[in-house]
């Protein structure tokens, strides 16, 4: 277990100063003169050619390119990630300031998922090839091919501009939260609950349950301590994984709701042409959601004992 | 040859695959014949035929700009299906290229690719073509680069899986044994029996990719209006929302109804893949 770990953490290593390289060179991709971007971002237009050359000597830009990187990744090393092109904010910090707003939203959207999923998911299983189970498999199929950006907007349609029940954006409140963790959470719920239902349908065919059933056991029992218990492993695991889902998802519903988390910071920072406040978020998220799959991974290996990772290392 | 094959029969038998496919075929055609099937041009503006409702004249309405939204919406299936296309032509021939060489050779070689898929695997969802994409400027052929330089990875850590267990197997031993060059071996033996999987992620990544380009366009950071695509028409009519929410509705309902058309075939494909290959399709 703990070589797996080292292994993953040496590996995580290499990918994430990947991750640095290619956050590194997008910039590059901007066509023109970096510095001639970045004081386009900071001054407006009408640019004279002593505020580029005063850009090109602050930001380091006369240095060559691999020079450029390196210092960038002392101070990243460092967690200092700079400062905004446009606000002058220190990037973090303001990063920081996002986080908890979509990690509300991300967190509200998987529980929404999960309340949607695990019932759905385990009553098609057990109603399964009926009209019912059907309907659900429809649902499902139905659910993973709506885009959130429409879905999002179909909701404001409802529910904030035809019945007047909840706000279209902003944040704050609980009333706030309800529009776009649905919008991210039911596209999310529609994988999950076919997910559960295969996963239930496995489990249901094992032999401990019909063991269960030999002994006596109510269904209720059979169904929740036997079935369900086992089932829904690979579904929080699952659940573990679509952090990065929620995360790509975020920009969008959050562009939708005024929703100031991360994702509606990145998205600005990229039209404000703010490429050190992107560089930053775009970072940040690449490291999050690595880390968040070796823990997930990890995770998993604790709560199954069959699984042995450093077998197969 | 032991590789997994598509049954037909079966694909046949499954009416939501089938239904997928016919799907497919419609919007093919839409985009194919869009000029004689649009009753109007998509671009021509009638500024005192503003937001207005379906008439037997405009059969979806018109747009803020007194737009038919019907033969924009038609228009739209050449944008999309374009993309996605183009994006899965380019990312599945590449990354399966990358797959067979890295799983065939091994060593150092697999070990970069597999760091650069990591990598690039790295950026959850969509972050990374939203990056590109608003970096390079918002336009067709930069939206299909962005989305190429994100996609190829799936398809070679799924041929490379492929590879291995298909490299022990007797009738690659019995080529070798027989001093077949490895160039061979890879074009007749491996390749052929990894391209079914290919084909079924190709049909569900050409869903992902369509998604994605409309997502970028709804942002702002794809096609951009007046060119008549999905995302972008959804992103107008936002300020509609309320008082001609026919803006948002049907641009929104062609997408999910693209989406859902390769979604079915892929799945249909998938299901008639011989056991065990489903898992690591889905995988991908």
């Amino acid at each position: 277990m703990w070589n797996y770990i080292a292994k993953r953490l040496l590996l995580i290593s290499i990918v994430i100063f990947g991750v640095t390289l290619i956050t590194f060179s997008a910039m590059y991709l901007a066509p023109g003169d970096p510095a001639e971007v970045i004081a386009i971002a900071r001054y407006g237009q009408d640019l004279s050619a002593e505020q580029i050359e005063a850009v090109r000597e602050t930001e380091g830009l006369n240095s060559s390119v691999y020079i450029q990187y390196l210092n960038w990744l002392e101070h990243v090393l460092h967690l200092d990630f700079g400062r905004s092109l446009i606000s002058s904010d220190d990037i973090l910090e303001e990063i920081l300031l996002r986080l908890p707003a979509t990690a509300e939203l991300a967190l509200a959207s998987l529980f929404l998922s999960l309340l949607i999923a695990i019932p759905a998911g385990t009553l098609s299983s057990l109603k399964q090839n009926t009209l019912l189970d059907n309907a659900c498999v429809f649902t499902s199929l139905l659910g993973v091919s709506i885009p959130n950006f429409w879905l999002g907007l179909l909701f404001i349609w409802l529910f904030a501009l035809i019945l007047r029940l909840l706000p279209s954006y902003g944040y704050g409140s609980l009333e706030n939260l309800v529009l776009p963790a649905l919008t991210l959470g039911t596209s999310m719920a529609a994988v999950t609950t076919r997910l559960t239902r295969s996963s239930m349908l496995e489990v249901l065919k094992q032999e401990y349950i019909v063991a269960a059933r030999a002994k006596g056991l109510d269904e209720r029992t059979i169904l929740i301590r036997h079935a369900l218990k086992n089932a829904l492993l690979p579904v929080l695991t699952f659940a573990g994984m679509q952090l990065g889902y929620l995360l790509g998802g975020t920009v969008i519903v959050e562009t939708i709701f005024a929703w100031p988390g991360l994702g509606k910071l990145l998205v600005d920072s990229i039209f404000s042409r703010d490429f050190a406040m992107v560089q930053g978020c775009v970072l940040f998220i690449a490291v999050l959601f690595s880390l968040s799959n070796l823990a997930v991974d990890i995770l998993y290996a604790v709560l199954d004992p069959r699984i042995r990772y450093d077998k197969h290392d | 040859m032991t590789g997994k094959r598509l049954n037909i029969r079966q694909f046949r038998k499954n009416r939501l695959a089938v239904l997928g496919v016919l799907l497919i075929i419609l919007l093919s055609f839409l985009a194919l014949f869009a000029p004689f099937i649009s009753p109007h041009n998509p671009l021509e503006q009638k500024l005192d035929r503003r937001l207005e409702n379906s008439s037997s004249e405009y059969p979806f309405g018109t747009d803020d700009l007194g737009r038919c939204i019907f033969s924009r919406v038609v228009y739209g299936t050449r944008v999309s299906l374009g993309i996605g296309v183009l994006v899965v032509a380019a990312t599945s021939i590449a990354g399966t290229l990358l797959g067979v060489l890295s799983g065939y050779r091994g060593g150092l070689f697999d070990e970069i690719v597999m760091r650069g898929v990591d990598i690039v695997l790295a950026f959850p969802n969509i972050i990374l073509a939203l990056v590109i994409a608003g970096l390079l400027g918002s336009g067709f052929s930069n939206v299909v680069i962005a989305l190429s330089l994100t996609q190829w990875p799936v398809y070679t850590r799924l041929v490379r899986g492929q590879v291995l267990s298909l490299k022990k197997r007797a009738f690659v031993e019995a080529a070798r044994a027989l001093r077949a060059s490895n160039f061979y071996i890879m074009r007749r033996h491996i390749l052929p029996n990894c391209m079914e999987s290919v084909v079924v992620l190709g049909t569900l990544e050409i869903a992902h990719v369509i998604i994605f380009a409309a997502a970028l366009s709804f942002l702002g950071l794809g096609i951009q209006p007046p060119t008549p695509e999905w995302g972008s028409m959804l992103k107008a009519g936002i300020p509609y929302l309320r008082s001609a929410p026919h803006l948002t509705f049907f641009p929104g309902l062609m997408i999910m109804l693209t989406v859902l058309a390769f979604n079915f075939a892929g799945d249909g494909l998938r299901d008639c893949l011989d056991k065990g290959t489903d898992r690591e399709v889905m995988a991908g």
